[in-house]
């Protein structure tokens, strides 16, 4: 019976993906129990415009997991990573973007006193 | 046992379908045009249709319309063009308004792994019925 229901969710997820011009030869849908899994690229159809948001990102796997059924949503894209702030692209390369280096807490500063000393001891021996 | 039509004018290609599947317990039947396709499909009892998209006399959604103008049937594009799936395609705009939109029509871009054809299948019908300790023929 569980098998009937993924399938209709499975069904019900495409219906979202379709609403919103996801190419699904790029990627693949899975549930399991109620989790839908999730893979590949999350992308528009060719000739599709505006490009995916990672707004948009977040708004269609709020759509998916609000389906009937769907206990779980488990996205595993290759184009999209979850940062804190939301969905990033991954860059071409397909690499994660390296996040910036925080900065130090205490501004950068060079130890004046031994260069001081040695300039002091310069002018006694003038 | 669930039963698969796999529509291909290239003779190969609904070969290595039908023997992908086939291991995996599916009965696959093949047709190598949009009548020879109508024909096995009003003839048997089939749960998914795998189809070829640029074929000689009907192409794949012109076909896909017509198989569902008689009832609903799962369906899996396996194109080897990406392209062919948007807005600026004859009749594609259609037919993602409809086929795709009931949430019963899939894409396979070849070239693909059988594991992909394997959960894009069972995504659509589900696995092929048999018992995993059954043999599959």
């Amino acid at each position: 019976m569980n098998r009937l229901f993924d399938l209709h969710v499975n069904c019900a997820v495409r219906r979202v993906l379709v609403r919103h011009w996801i190419d699904l030869g790029k990627i693949s849908i899975r549930t399991v129990s109620g989790v839908s899994y999730l893979s590949g690229a999350l992308c528009r159809l060719p000739k599709v415009t505006p490009a995916l948001s990672g707004h948009q990102v977040a708004e269609i796997l709020a759509e998916i997991e609000r389906v009937p059924a769907v206990r779980r949503v488990q996205p595993n894209f290759t184009n999209w990573w979850e940062s804190v702030g939301g969905w990033e692209p991954i860059t071409p390369k397909g690499s994660i973007p390296v996040l910036k280096k925080a900065l130090p807490e205490k501004p950068v500063t060079m130890d004046l006193t031994e260069l001081e000393r040695e300039r002091e001891s310069e002018t006694e021996r003038e | 046992m669930k039963t698969i039509l796999a529509v291909d004018d290239d003779k190969w290609v609904p070969e290595i379908l039908r023997d992908a599947l086939t291991m995996k317990g599916y009965q696959v039947l093949t047709a190598e045009s949009g009548e020879e396709a109508l024909r096995v499909l009003r003839e048997n009892q089939v749960d998914l249709v795998l189809l070829d998209l640029n074929m000689p006399g009907k192409n794949g959604f012109a076909l896909l319309r017509e198989m569902q103008a008689s009832r609903p049937i799962p369906a899996l594009f396996v194109s080897g063009c990406s392209r062919s799936f948007s807005p600026a395609s004859e009749g594609f705009t259609d037919i993602w308004e409809h086929e795709f939109a009931a949430g019963m029509t899939d894409i396979l871009y070849k070239p693909f792994s059988i594991s992909l054809l394997y959960e894009k299948v069972e995504a659509l019908i589900g696995d092929s019925g048999v018992g995993e300790n059954e043999p599959a023929l």
